[in-house]
């Protein structure tokens, strides 16, 4: 195999984690379109039998994902104008809800309408992945969004979305990086740094323009992601 | 190390202090209560919001449930908590009055000089950094959510209000830099001095501090590292001047107490 093609390959694996994630997501972006497609007025308590299924996503898919859940376009629910029902694992394994202020009013206001994950998919009707950010509203981990619209008949009325720690992905993609020379940096369509083989750029680190050869795209699912060459 | 060693068997303290992860005196139900304390001064508590009950709050922060009643009843005789029984009671937080005219000098007064220097220093290495790394790291729509952020914080009114959105500029910066480090130690730095900082800020502090916020903003866009970092400091250093200042003032009410040297 050539370098490029052998590139492209982890490129591929790494397009494969983020489908199997998506995958994941199909039901509980279901199980929740379901719920607002039956009843004529939803109520945040109306969400909690999605629990089970975002509990068994947080389960099956421990290694990568840290987060998963649901969030509401704002003014969809009777009760609540914004509302997640947004689990994290914790270190002991169990999960832990998510509690953000969602008072607009407030100074301290999780504004998540306006945040890439949120704001690119229900904008585009696509499946987006954004980040790398630091995450400091949950975890505080420097962590990627991947979230999914969910639509009813035409209406798009939130996102199914879940986290991964960009300490997770480097497990999975270095051990294949490495094995190839030149080193190589993934980074995000905004040349942002996801994960790297060359010890001068790290995660977060942002690549000027110009400096190393791009070789391969990403697919659909992590839109502009590119993997560069760095002599 | 032997057993016939001055120090005896065991840990050194400054390893005990280490794998502890603290530098704050005392045990765990005070560093919790210090903790809680601090939350319900800045607001982060709201004056009359009610608590979780014990053993939901114990698990929340990772505590033993008997901890977290000692440092309730500490925070009980502090007057920062006050417990009502019956169906509609339980533990509610109580915010001390901004305009109490001794809470400023008594919680001043827990602070010396040197700590007061010793806060500054910290801060400036961590928000110093912070903007230096956003300068070089940060994204557009992180530099739009730092301006956005700065919006609210110029329209805050209350002092309440102000404190909330300023400690969330800061931690927004830290988060901009790619830092969870950062941007943990800022959350930390809040919440263990950040009442201190807005002591006596006047309508003019505010306004000066928006206005070097809007600097920073500036010189983040733009890429100018160094300039945000020496914004950052300059700005850690007015706060440490105005409290200095404050802090010498307590001294003199000591000396009208007490009377001159002899």
């Amino acid at each position: 195999m050539t370098p490029v093609s052998a590139a492209r390959a982890v490129l591929a694996d790494i397009t494969g984690e983020f489908e199997r994630i998506y995958t994941a997501l199909e039901p509980l972006s279901a199980a929740f379109a379901a719920i607002i497609e039956k009843r004529p007025r939803v109520n945040r308590e109306d969400l909690a039998p999605l629990r089970p299924s975002i509990f068994a996503m947080l389960a099956d898919h421990r290694d990568l994902v840290a987060g998963a859940g649901l969030i509401t376009a704002p003014g969809l629910l009777a009760d609540s104008v914004y509302w997640l029902e947004w689990w994290w694992t914790r270190a002991s394994g169990t999960p832990e809800a998510l509690r953000v202020n969602l008072d607009p009013a407030a100074p301290d206001f999780f504004d998540y309408a306006s945040d890439d994950w949120y704001a690119a998919p229900m904008q585009t009707g696509l499946p987006h992945v954004s980040g790398p950010y630091v995450d400091y509203a949950c975890t505080n981990q420097y962590a990627l969004t991947v979230s999914v619209p969910v639509r009813v008949h035409d209406q798009l009325v939130g996102v199914a979305a879940s986290d991964v720690l960009v300490a997770s992905l480097e497990q999975r993609i270095l051990p294949a990086l490495r094995r190839l020379d030149p080193p190589l940096v993934l980074v995000n369509a905004a040349g942002r740094v996801v994960v790297s083989s060359a010890p001068d750029y790290a995660p977060g680190h942002l690549m000027t323009r110009g400096v190393g050869e791009p070789i391969a795209l990403s697919g659909a699912r992590t839109i502009g992601w590119r993997l560069l060459a760095v002599a | 190390m032997t057993s016939d060693s001055p120090l005896g068997v065991g840990l050194t303290t400054a390893t005990a202090r280490a794998i502890l992860g603290s530098s704050e005196r005392g045990g765990r139900a005070e560093q919790i209560a210090a903790r809680l304390g601090q939350a319900i001064r800045l607001g982060l508590i709201l004056d009359g919001e009610q608590l979780p009950p014990e053993a939901q709050l114990a698990e929340q922060l990772g505590i033993a449930t008997v901890t977290l009643r000692e440092a309730l009843a500490t925070l009980r005789e502090q007057g920062l908590v006050a417990t009502r029984r019956g169906r509609s009671g339980g533990t509610f937080a109580r915010a001390p009055l901004d305009d109490e005219p001794d809470a400023l000098p008594r919680r001043l007064r827990e602070f010396s000089t040197q700590d007061i220097r010793e806060l500054s220093d910290h801060r400036s290495a961590i928000s110093g950094m912070a903007a230096f790394l956003a300068a070089e790291r940060a994204l557009p729509n992180e530099i739009g959510g730092l301006q956005a952020q700065l919006d609210r914080l110029r329209a805050a009114k209350s002092l309440s209000e102000r404190r909330r959105a300023d400690t969330q500029f800061t931690i927004e910066v830290a988060a901009a830099a790619q830092s969870s480090r950062l941007t943990q130690q800022e959350v930390l730095l809040r919440a263990e001095v950040g009442d201190l900082l807005w002591l006596q800020r006047t309508d003019a502090d505010h306004e000066e501090s928006v206005e070097s916020r809007s600097q920073l903003i500036e010189a983040i866009r733009s890429r100018k590292a160094e300039q945000a970092r020496e914004l950052a400091e300059l700005h850690v250093a007015t706060d440490t001047r105005r409290l200095l200042a404050l802090r010498l003032d307590c001294y003199d009410d000591l000396l009208e107490r007490q009377g001159p040297w002899p």
